[in-house]
């Protein structure tokens, strides 16, 4: 699970995302999804930071700076309003691979998390694939006692919503 | 400006540091124990450095969520702060047995604890102020107005100083343990979160998660004198031989960095999103917990590799003073 940074290109990386107060208590959650394809076609559908609109389905259209490289920028049109802008934090096409982050905390009607990293991971698993997708974030209320539209639990429900959903539509796309 | 603390010789340090764990506490054991904070697992993972295994698990109730963590350095109490169940956790050095829970404000995260575990102080994240916690009658005793959301907190080896990082005040305050005020505050990097007290007491070093750098405030004159790049999301630091080792979430990994030449010399790639480090009394062992692989990584700091991965528990935080002797 653990992934190798790459030393030089992170050293070099400067971060300038726009970054608010969160409260004191990180959720996580991780998401996995066994897929009856080689880990190349699964990889070759999600490999591409400029195209999570190829398999995340909440993902209407998607604008995109910078390829596959460390810094590469991209932001998410969702199909039901609002933006999310991402970066993309490190990139192992041989290890099937990368890390992002959201850049400029959303608005909590969008997505309800604050801080959000994550990275995601296509690996072999018996005669097809696994995939691996971590979230870290905080929740969106920055102040103490959250509304419950912007507390723990939300946070956690709309980042599993997301996940899952996707997961699922890769899933049907690769065993195609 | 002196920053010679850091630089003796590995063995001379091991050994001033190993004299000043144990002077004065002729009654703890030789193994230090290391106390891991698990904020998913409601429970602390105590350590067993010797043998690098996980001894016994302190169960919290449910909710509690911990956090921040601080040894007395002859290892009688140890104090975990828990942000959502709003209480401090006392745990008793020789039974590491849960002693007290004290209710302590709206969120407490970052805690530390005098030489004697008699007085702890601990960071309120929303009201912003530092509460001093009598650990005989195991109650707040006093609040110490600080910055906002204050984070770190670091105490002098008397006990006279205590240090915060006030996290979206971008500074660190000094307050007077005796008047119980701020005495001295300085601007550092942006959103300090973790810091470290020098050996000497003359330096103080904080990590600021969002300016990705480590701050070195020289105390005498409580002035910024450098300013180093570690890597995406520092968030706490420790100190080996000549060398400080900061936990970079981010980068999933420990940056080694030379505070006299100002520069990042290493990095070592630990477990995912490290957050809390501590280095072993031996002066050659740092400890790094782990929060989403839910493991503790020892760095040997000589070697400058990972030389044990030990299983801990649920989002492993450890954020705080969290290695000291345990007390027969």
């Amino acid at each position: 699970m653990k992934k190798l940074t790459i030393l030089a290109a992170t050293l070099a990386f400067t971060w300038v995302g726009v970054a608010h107060a969160h409260g004191p208590s990180r959720q996580k959650l991780t998401e996995t999804v066994e897929i009856n394809a080689p880990p190349a076609k699964v990889w070759g559908i999600i490999k591409d930071f400029a195209n999570p609109h190829a398999w995340m389905p909440m993902v209407a259209s998607t604008h995109a700076e910078g390829g596959n490289a460390p810094g590469a920028t991209r932001e998410l049109t969702l199909k039901s309003g609002g933006v999310i802008k991402e970066e993309l934090k490190s990139y192992e096409d041989d290890k099937m691979s990368f890390a992002y982050k959201i850049s400029e905390n959303p608005d909590c009607k969008v997505l309800p998390v604050n801080n959000y990293s994550s990275n995601i991971e296509v690996e072999a698993s018996g005669s097809g694939s696994k995939v691996t997708w971590n979230g870290a974030y905080y929740r969106c209320f920055l102040q103490n006692n959250p509304p419950p539209d912007q507390n723990e639990e939300s946070a956690n429900k709309a980042v599993k919503t997301v996940y899952t959903e996707s997961l699922a539509h890769l899933k049907a796309l690769a065993e195609k | 400006m002196e920053r010679s603390g850091l630089s003796s010789s590995l063995t001379g340090k091991a050994a001033v540091l190993t004299a000043a764990f144990f002077v004065g506490s002729s009654n703890t054991s030789a193994t230090p124990f290391a106390y891991i904070t698990n904020q998913k697992a409601n429970s602390v993972s105590i350590i067993d450095t010797a043998t690098g295994t996980v001894t016994k698990t302190v169960n919290l109730k449910p909710g509690t969520e911990p956090a921040g963590v601080a040894v007395s350095a002859n290892g009688s109490r140890i104090c975990i702060a828990n942000p959502t169940a709003k209480t401090v956790t006392v745990i008793d050095g020789s039974s590491q047995t849960v002693a007290a829970e004290i209710s302590a404000g709206s969120g407490p995260v970052g805690i530390a604890v005098d030489a004697k575990g008699e007085v702890g102080y601990a960071a309120d994240w929303y009201e912003h102020y530092l509460a001093v916690l009598d650990l005989k009658s195991n109650s707040v005793i006093g609040k110490i107005p600080v910055g906002h959301s204050p984070a770190g907190v670091v105490i002098s080896a008397d006990g006279s100083k205590v240090y915060v990082a006030n996290r979206d005040d971008n500074s660190v305050s000094e307050i007077d343990a005796k008047t119980r005020a701020v005495t001295r505050t300085v601007t550092v990097g942006k959103h300090p979160f973790g810091l470290l007290l020098d050996r000497t007491e003359k330096t103080l070093y904080s990590a600021n998660v969002e300016s990705n750098d480590v701050s070195v405030v020289d105390l005498a004159r409580m002035q910024v004198v450098g300013t180093v790049a570690v890597g995406d999301r520092p968030y706490a630091l420790a100190a080996a031989g000549d060398r400080l080792f900061v936990t970079v979430q981010y980068d999933n990994a420990v940056s080694v960095v030379d505070p006299k030449a100002l520069k990042t010399v290493g990095k070592i790639a630990v477990g995912e999103y490290p957050e809390g480090i501590a280095t072993h009394p031996d002066g050659n062992h740092v400890y790094v917990a782990n929060w989403f692989s839910n493991s503790v990584s020892v760095i040997d700091a000589t070697a400058l590799k990972v030389v044990n991965t030990i299983p801990t528990g649920d989002g492993s935080r450890a954020f705080g003073a969290f290695i000291g002797p345990r007390e027969r």
